[in-house]
């Protein structure tokens, strides 16, 4: 071991930056032991102690001295050097992580910073956590959506009640999309505005009502989602009245559209108790209720989301393009071959899997589906697929770990090249959603297996019919037709809403059985 | 509702960030919230919804927050431990920290009680005294519960000249012993011969001449004195040679009129002017005038002791009364001396951090360019540093200001619920002892309060304030 020192003098520097250097310069390579101190005496004696030092050495309280050992001369050289340079050092980079102060440390400074505006708190944490999070965001005074789900059922209660007496409203939870003043929350898009308000339980729901009422031509004021467990008995559909409420006092909306799974009975009546004395038209398109009701006046029931965007259109008086896109003649597109006979859905959006089960229960058999309330319809296998089957990929059981399909494109690649390589699959029908949090490029994502089935070499006949349908407008980020014109070059087609494809499914199944 | 919609949308988005991104992009406002699982826990964040923004919680904090500001702590004397600190009885130590017995105590501690006990005369041996601290004839207690504080081992014996520091204000009385100095000496928990003569000649040639000169000066109000000092360099823990020098200068022209021979004055002021650290004591003392000032406002969160036994550590609240809540004292991430280590060193030990607990020592660590190094070393740093104490305090105390952040005041008051909330935990500047008893300081560095310690305080407090309201 070579030791090496230096001394500089009448330079004053304080403990810690010189403890710094000290560390440093141990960490070069081929040094053993560094020290950089101010020569007082107490200093000299602990280096003493380290045996580094040699009995005399000619330096002073006011001097600074570093002393080096190292494993051989060139390191202790280089040692030497960086000591001297880093007592020369000028500026020295900033250690702050420069991103990380963009970032508020807790929803109360951030509410701090926003001085007084703040007025949502949009909530996508784990679901054990939402609640509380929302319990502060409406004590702070702010409206709260929450996008997570699994949050309880008594805690979207507790919340919910907070708000009666108030202006509050409290979104979801698992309330995944809203557009406020044109402002996307969520899983969102960017949407004409207009005169239709859209309220309704739930997200890819909402998203679909929507752009269609966008392609016909109109706008929307707001859309809100409520969650899926408002119009519970025991929620009692508090934020959907508020919801309603205002919409009756809007000058900017004049027609209404809900959307709605399922209504508890006592519920419903007083929704439409709440919807005869809005004084304004509404539509309600309720989800796997298969039923015509009686027409209230003022009040227009519908059981597809197509046509509560349709109904909407004409009611708020105007006439519905239908010129924009989509496959109208569906028995071009039939051809058989060999077994193929049965469905296949492939949905990131679960509404869309619910309505394509409404509107198929009658009319395929067998009919399954992984989300089936029914227990008779319910998929066995979620991974394996037999006869008709209708997937929501969006399914906890898919989804642990992983995130939600809409951004993650992996296991509905992998389900897509299962169910083409099943020489029963007939047609392979799958949504494409954009808009805000969505996929940067959901087609690009799915370009390597759908090019390989357009390829044919996975079977040995002409394999199954693609069919899909964009949920989206024009204004999303990600270029509706850019998205429509990739998956026509990939072979398949496409329809202008989930309503249109599934309709165009059946057709083209029965024509099997003719 | 009419502030909501048709009016800009001003989101906090608390998860996603893409969310905030969208909204931002789309003409909207949103904040992002950098979220985590307040105290890894699901419990600690149900507790901690309800308790934010709890109005009797905000009322509580507003008030011992006011009470703190008001304190004004004054020097006006130093006198025999025995004779002003309550309730000391005969045969009693105080300690640093939270509650601790002999047998689990860390050996700095033991060993400055085995010198204390010598200097007292208790016994006349180190084994004697070892025998005699085991034996339970002596009776120990945190400084903190008789208004004192103590750096390091932080014993206070019965014949122990301690400083007196009186609130103006509110009347309160906080003590605190004199500093030895450096190297070895009984805080560090060496007891030898020197140790001992130098209690003794702090006991009867510097306390009686600090005393009759305070007599003759009158009260030194300690507020000022550190304000200044802050703007000088100090940040009142780890640094405190402005603020010594700033003691000397007032206490000078007294000291000197004292009637005793020059080589005492002489020996008086060698003895302070050399240690750049004596000021320290005085420091705690004052900042546990101030937080002795704003303890016990009932459903308050906010801290208003900060201790180490170097075993423990152990914080109290405003609102949870005599309450200690305490978890293993954290190791600290520092720098050494030449010749040792983090395998050398002690976990983290005094009641020194009661400066950080009134704002001072690390919260005010911009003050200090050289602590700075400690998280990074540039302005950048300070002001970060400075930014995430100010996310978890009740308030700033406008009398305590930095110029190297444009004379921003400092942050004080921290409040636990904003601790759990932001993850963010309180740094604390300090000292590194050596485990071994008497070897001394070997190094300094930074250490943060754990955060179980706030996790289970939230939970002592949420399950007093929410069940009774």
């Amino acid at each position: 071991m070579l030791v090496g020192t230096h001394v500089v003098g009448n330079l004053y520097r304080d403990s810690v930056s010189l403890m710094r250097m000290s560390t440093n310069l141990c960490d070069l390579p081929g040094i053993t032991q560094a020290y950089c101190l101010m020569a007082t005496q107490t200093n000299l004696e602990l280096l003493r102690e380290t045996a580094l030092l040699g009995e005399s050495i000619e330096a002073a309280a006011n001097d600074i001295l570093i002393v080096v050992e190292a494993s051989d001369q060139e390191s202790l050289d280089r040692g030497l050097e960086a000591a001297k340079e880093a007592l020369d050092a000028k500026a020295v980079r900033s250690n702050a992580d420069e991103k990380k102060d963009a970032l508020a440390p807790s929803m109360v400074a951030a509410i701090h910073g926003q001085a007084g505006s703040s007025n949502l708190a949009l909530i996508s944490t784990p679901g054990p956590y939402a609640a509380a999070e929302a319990f502060k965001a409406l004590a702070e005074g702010l409206n709260v959506m929450i996008f997570s789900d699994n949050v309880s059922l008594a805690d979207e209660v507790l919340l919910k009640q907070k708000t009666k007496n108030s202006d509050l409203l409290v979104l979801g939870p698992d309330c995944g999309t809203a557009i406020i003043d044109g402002i996307p929350l969520g899983f969102a898009n960017n949407v004409r505005r207009g005169p239709i308000g859209v309220v309704g339980a739930s997200g890819t729901g909402l998203q679909q009502v929507a752009s269609l009422v966008d392609h016909f031509g109109a706008g929307v004021s707001q859309v809100i989602g409520v969650g899926g467990r408002d119009l519970s008995l025991q929620v009692g559909g508090i934020t959907t009245r508020k919801v309603l409420n205002w919409f009756k006092n809007d000058a900017d909306t004049q027609v209404i559209v809900i959307v709605s799974k399922s209504v508890d009975e006592k519920i419903g009546a007083l929704i439409s108790a709440d919807c005869l004395s809005l004084g304004k038209p509404v539509v309600i398109c309720l989800l796997g209720e298969d039923h015509e009701k009686n027409q209230e006046s003022g009040m227009h029931v519908v059981s597809t989301l197509e046509d509560a965007a349709r109904k909407a259109v004409e009611v708020a008086g105007f006439s519905v393009d239908q010129s924009s896109f989509g496959n109208e003649d569906f028995a071009k597109l039939v051809r058989r071959s060999g077994e193929r006979k049965y469905l296949r859905g492939l949905y990131c959006g679960g509404t869309f899997c619910l309505e394509a089960f409404q509107l198929l229960q009658k009319k395929l058999h067998p009919l399954s589906s992984n989300v089936a309330y029914d227990v008779r319809y319910r998929m066995k296998d979620p991974w394996s697929s037999s006869g008709h089957v209708l997937i929501d990929l969006g399914d906890d059981i898919f989804t642990r770990g992983r995130p939600h399909p809409m951004i993650d494109h992996r296991v509905r690649n992998e389900r897509l090249r299962q169910e083409a390589m099943d020489p029963e699959a007939a047609v392979i029908l799958f949504d494409v959603v954009l808009g805000t949090g969505a996929n940067d490029s959901p087609v690009e994502a799915m370009a390597p297996i759908l090019k390989e089935i357009q390829g044919g070499k996975m079977f040995s006949d002409v394999g199954p019919l693609l069919c899909a349908f964009v949920c989206g407008t024009k204004n999303d980020p990600q270029s509706f037709s850019r998205q429509c014109a990739a998956l026509e070059k990939l072979g398949v087609n496409i329809f202008r809403s989930s309503t249109e494809s599934t309709r165009a499914a059946a057709r083209i199944l029965e024509t099997f059985n003719e | 509702m009419s502030k909501f919609f048709g009016s800009d949308l001003c989101v906090v988005n608390v998860g996603v960030s893409d969310f905030a991104n969208a909204i931002n992009a789309a003409g909207g406002e949103a904040t992002a919230v950098d979220w985590s699982p307040p105290g890894g826990s699901e419990k600690a964040a149900r507790v901690l919804g309800q308790l934010v923004n709890h109005p009797e919680v905000e009322v509580a904090n507003k008030e011992a927050f006011s009470r703190y500001l008001e304190v004004q702590p004054l020097l006006i004397g130093v006198k025999k431990a025995a004779k002003c600190i309550p309730d000391f009885g005969d045969r009693m130590l105080l300690h640093s920290g939270p509650p601790i017995a002999w047998e689990d105590m860390c050996n700095p501690m033991r060993g400055a009680i085995v010198g204390a006990c010598i200097y007292e005369s208790w016994a006349s041996s180190p084994k004697e005294a070892e025998s005699l601290a085991q034996s339970g004839k002596i009776k120990f207690a945190p400084c903190h519960e008789h208004q004192a504080v103590g750096p390091m081992a932080g014993i206070i014996s019965p014949s122990m000249p301690v400083w007196v520091v009186r609130n103006q204000n509110g009347g309160n009385l906080s003590f605190s012993t004199l500093n030895e100095g450096l190297g070895k000496v009984l805080r560090f928990g060496a007891y030898n011969s020197e140790v001992i003569e130098r209690l003794e000649w702090m006991q009867n040639v510097l306390a009686p001449e600090l005393s009759d000169t305070l007599i003759r000066s009158g009260p030194i109000e300690l507020g000022p004195l550190m304000a200044q000092a802050l703007q000088m360099g100090d940040e009142l823990h780890n640094r405190c040679p402005a603020s010594t020098g700033l003691l000397l200068k007032k206490l000078a022209p007294d000291l000197v009129n004292s009637n005793s021979p020059s080589s005492v004055l002489e020996s008086c002021f060698e003895f302070m002017g050399s240690n750049d650290h004596f000021f320290l004591n005085l420091s705690m003392a004052a900042c546990k005038s101030m937080m002795d000032g704003a303890h016990g406002v009932p459903k308050s969160t906010m801290i208003t002791a900060v201790a180490r036994n170097g075993v423990e550590i152990g914080i109290r609240i405003s609102g949870l009364g005599d309450e200690w809540i305490t978890s293993k004292a954290p190791t600290i991430n520092g720098l050494f001396f030449p010749g040792y280590d983090s395998t050398h060193a002690n976990p983290d030990l005094g009641d020194s951090s009661i400066t950080e607990t009134a704002g001072l020592g690390a919260f005010a660590m911009a003050a200090a360019p050289a602590i700075v190094q400690f998280v990074g070393g540039t302005a950048g740093d300070a002001n970060a540093n400075s930014h995430r104490m100010a996310a978890i305090t009740v308030g700033v105390n406008q009398k305590l200001t930095i110029p190297n952040l444009n004379f921003l005041p400092i942050n004080a008051g921290i409040d636990i619920r904003k601790v759990v909330d932001t993850g963010i935990m309180p740094i604390i500047n300090t000292g590194i002892a050596h485990k071994e008893s008497g070897v001394g300081q070997i190094g300094a560095g930074i250490s943060h309060v754990p955060s179980q310690v706030f996790v289970q305080a939230l939970l002592r407090i949420g399950s007093s304030i929410l069940k009774a309201g």
